[in-house]
């Protein structure tokens, strides 16, 4: 349900897997003599819900690696379950036993089949145990150079409909997509069934007019001119000057949903347990990836792979998430008439 | 490190110690990664990053590619001597086998090997003649174009049944509509997944062309207790004199080893294609072209030949969209374009514009790194082939460990075991029945490649995507191939 395919996400850049066993050996230590503290000399499995290699995964392990350092005697070690778009990896962080044991990351755009009711029994995002986020990435619509189309202006100018790839019905990118066209007030003209890459090869021969995608992925196409920025959802350094969807909603539902979006954004490379973990357990877990997010090791092994740290604690992250599934009634029944499952049901993994 | 030509990019290379020497460890560390079954290229580019992201641009790309060229040099390894090919190099199996089990490893390792090698070079050279006209290349092949060039590999079905054509029709069917399990491309609906998430991504090619040939054949060894080389006729030490009856081959299929070469190239431009597409269709292909197709499958060398060149040659088109779009051309090439951003590498243009010296650098580095990939494992091949002489019942416990490793590792998912264990009793069924298995393996990669590109392009273009220039091209070669297949069938009745 990723609009970050394995191969979408990778681009951001890689962190690899032998690092995995590096931290595994180099994060195991003898549990300190008279700890207390329940994670010393134990096992954290961090899943990761997509295949090693992407953008999930980097992130993951640099966690993993300072968070072993926060939680003294313990080890972390990364495991990656991809599959489904994601649910397999989030489903077995959804039921693993709530000891603070198995924690894990996958992208918060299961937020939408969440609200549409497609995720019956397999992921529930507000009963999740959220131990924070290291960072957020925004949702841009860009669009090919030979339309003709640079600024959101020229977008609303626009009287015919703008022809748009996506991945597939029920998957992140199509439910943004829509939400976004819905909220901004323009037409457009959905080709689903292309991932990230297909999407932007579509655009760029000219067989679609853009996609929605995030600006690392995008950067190579914008450097060259090839595409235009032309819309935001979320916040970045590097994409400050680009239009902000939230001054074009002029509607309360418009603004509604552009706040849906800006929170699937902002919750981008989350740390997340079971439900039901301990409250104290969370409170150690939260505790030390708050600090492992400002450790300077790990902060030095992000500027050299060039992934933006921009963290906050599992307290907000768990308002945010909240706050985000108490959408509208409305705004969830026009979701729903997109939801390609409208009544399917799927066994949990 | 400042060059300005090809060949001052050459003499800088070969004048550098470093990058000598990072190629020098690159190779051995790709071959390995090839020769262990299941692990394969991207695992081997995850591994090695950390090591690398020390390292300046130029030289950490340069060990990256040089690894990454020759992974599928050692791929033909276990896929020839063992029965077990993991991915593209499992095109391999199919006629490589057969000659190990006549006692011709030498001949299959050294024909693959020279084919490996021509590969790599052809695919070095079209990545360097590409360099003015890549845009062009990238974009002349849209969804519709994808779809036909799929459509012309699926005709190859019929080529590869050998004798019977009925049976191995029945057989790329099912392969065919075993590839549309998994989440439908344009509704988003799982289809045929009774309700397990874990086949919304489909079977998964590894597990089931594993299935197809791996198993089966183990199955067999195991059982017989005999030797892979049980039916050598002649002494089964390898000779160097083998080896080079293999190159020879390649030289006397040269049109053959040069047009797959080529066309796995093309193949490889292509994203979205997969790393299996290359090996199949240029396997059909050989078939369809050879005098007598009835030898395939029984251990053609010329089935050797046309997949391992494409295998390789494939890369270096591969490099193509990852350097100048920023758009990965497989899933190999994802990681490596990370890699390559993290070592301060920004794709596109400009690659070829303000880095021309690392354009250049990489061209020479494929094509050093296939010639001395080759070299190397010629130089240990006499070693490797003694596992043909290990006796059946005490090897196929390691090869289907291996099968089951390569399963795991390649698809990340005990799942995979599954589909492992359901379809390998199919296809044990079908060697024991005598059912042509090779048509099922480009049914089951060519039929997701063909439905998403179809799906695609009548979303964009409704039916008049077949009236698209290229599409004409290419639904012209799909009438021609099945017209041409028909004709002789009809004049050998």
């Amino acid at each position: 349900m990723s609009d970050h395919s394995p191969t979408s996400c990778v681009r951001a850049r890689v962190l690899p897997l032998l690092l995995a066993l590096v931290i595994a050996t180099a994060c195991s230590r003898d549990r300190p003599a008279g700890s207390g503290d329940f994670f010393g000399g134990r096992t954290i499995t961090y899943v990761v819900a997509s295949n090693a290699g992407g953008g999930y995964d980097t992130y993951a392990r640099i966690v993993a690696k300072s968070l072993a350092r926060h939680l003294p005697g313990s080890r972390v070690v990364v495991r990656n379950a991809p599959g489904a778009g994601g649910l397999i990896g989030a489903n077995e962080i959804y039921r693993a036993r709530p000891d603070g044991l198995t924690i894990g990351t996958f992208t918060f755009g299961f937020l939408y089949p969440q609200l549409v009711g497609d995720l019956d029994g397999q992921l529930d995002l507000e009963q999740m145990s959220w131990i924070g986020k290291a960072a957020s990435e925004p949702r841009i619509l860009a669009l090919g150079r030979a339309t003709g189309i640079a600024t959101a202006d020229d977008l609303l100018r626009s009287t015919t409909p703008i022809r748009l790839a996506t991945t597939p019905p029920g998957t992140s990118a199509f439910y943004a997509t829509q939400i976004l066209a819905e909220a901004v007030g323009f037409k457009i003209d959905v080709v689903p069934g292309f991932d990230e890459d297909e999407g932007q090869l579509a655009m760029l021969r000219g067989d679609v007019h853009g996609l929605i995608a995030s600006p690392s992925s995008l950067r190579p196409v914008i450097d060259q001119g090839l595409a235009h920025m032309v819309l935001r959802v979320g916040d970045s350094p590097d994409t400050a000057s680009v239009a902000a969807a939230a001054d074009f909603a002029t509607t309360d539902r418009g603004r509604a949903l552009v706040a849906l979006l800006a929170a699937q954004s902002l919750i981008g490379r989350l740390t997340v347990g079971p439900p039901g973990i301990p409250q104290a357990r969370l409170d150690v877990l939260r505790r030390a990836y708050s600090a492992a997010l400002q450790d300077p090791e790990l902060l030095a092994d992000a500027a050299r792979l060039r992934l933006p740290i921009d963290p906050l604690d599992g307290e907000a992250v768990a308002e945010r998430v909240r706050h985000a599934l108490d959408a509208s009634a409305e705004a969830v029944a026009w979701l729903r008439a997109l939801s390609p499952h409208r009544g399917l049901q799927v066994a949990a993994p | 490190m400042i060059a300005s030509s090809p060949l001052d990019s050459l003499f800088a290379l070969l004048s550098s110690p470093q990058l000598v020497a990072l190629i020098c460890a690159g190779v051995p560390f790709g071959l390995a990664l090839g020769v262990i079954p299941g692990i394969g290229g991207r695992f081997g580019l995850i591994v090695a990053i950390p090591f690398v992201l020390h390292l300046d641009a130029v030289a950490g790309a340069v060990f990256l590619v040089a690894m990454h060229a020759v992974v599928h040099t050692g791929g033909s390894v276990p896929s020839i001597l063992l029965g077990i090919g993991s991915g593209p190099d499992a095109a391999t199996v199919v006629d490589g086998y057969p000659m190990a089990r006549r006692g011709e490893a030498g001949r299959a390792i050294g024909a693959s090997l020279a084919a490996s090698a021509l590969g790599g070079i052809v695919g070095a050279a079209l990545l360097a003649t590409s360099l003015p006209l890549v845009s062009w290349l990238m974009f002349s092949f849209g969804p519709p174009e994808i779809f036909l060039l799929a459509l012309v590999g699926i005709t190859f079905m019929t080529a590869v049944s050998g004798a019977n054509l009925l049976k191995g029709m029945i057989v790329g069917s099912l392969g065919l509509m075993l590839s549309f399990i998994g989440r439908d491309p344009e509704l988003g609906i799982p289809r045929f997944t009774f309700g397990q998430t874990f086949l919304w991504d489909g079977l998964g090619v590894i597990p089931a062309i594993a299935a197809m040939f791996a198993v089966p054949e183990t199955i067999a060894i195991g059982a017989s207790r005999a030797p892979i080389a049980a039916r050598a006729a002649t002494d089964a030490v390898i000779r160097s004199g083998e080896m080079l009856t293999g190159a020879m081959d390649v030289i006397r299929h040269r049109w053959l080893a040069l047009r797959t070469s080529v066309l796995g190239a093309l193949i490889g431009v292509v994203p979205g294609l997969g790393g299996e597409v290359a090996a199949w269709v240029c396997y059909g292909h050989a078939v369809q072209t050879a005098r007598d197709p009835a030898r395939f499958g029984q251990g053609a060398v010329e089935g050797v030949i046309a997949p391992d060149a494409a295998n390789n040659s494939k890369e270096g088109g591969a490099l193509l969209p990852t350097l100048f779009l920023g758009i990965p051309g497989s899933s190999g090439m994802s990681i490596l374009l990370g890699a390559l951003v993290a070592l301060g590498v920004q794709p596109g243009p400009q690659v070829v514009l303000g880095h021309v010296n690392l354009a250049w650098t990489l061209v020479w580095t494929l094509v050093i790194a296939n010639v001395l990939g080759a070299v190397m494992l010629a130089a240990v091949a006499r070693w490797l082939t003694t596992v043909t002489r290990v006796p059946g019942g005490r090897l196929a416990p390691f090869v289907l460990v291996f099968t089951l490793l390569g399963c795991l590792v390649g698809t990340a998912g005990a799942s995979s075991l599954f589909v492992l264990a359901v379809l390998s009793m199919l296809g044990v069924w079908l060697a024991r029945a005598g059912w042509p298995r090779a048509p099922f393996a480009i049914g089951i990669v060519l039929g997701n490649v063909a439905e998403r590109a179809l799906h695609q392009s009548l979303s964009l273009w409704g039916a008049r995507f077949l009236f698209r220039p290229g599409a004409i091209i290419l639904l012209v070669l799909v009438l021609g191939s099945v017209a041409y297949h028909a004709r002789g069938r009809l004049s050998k009745q």
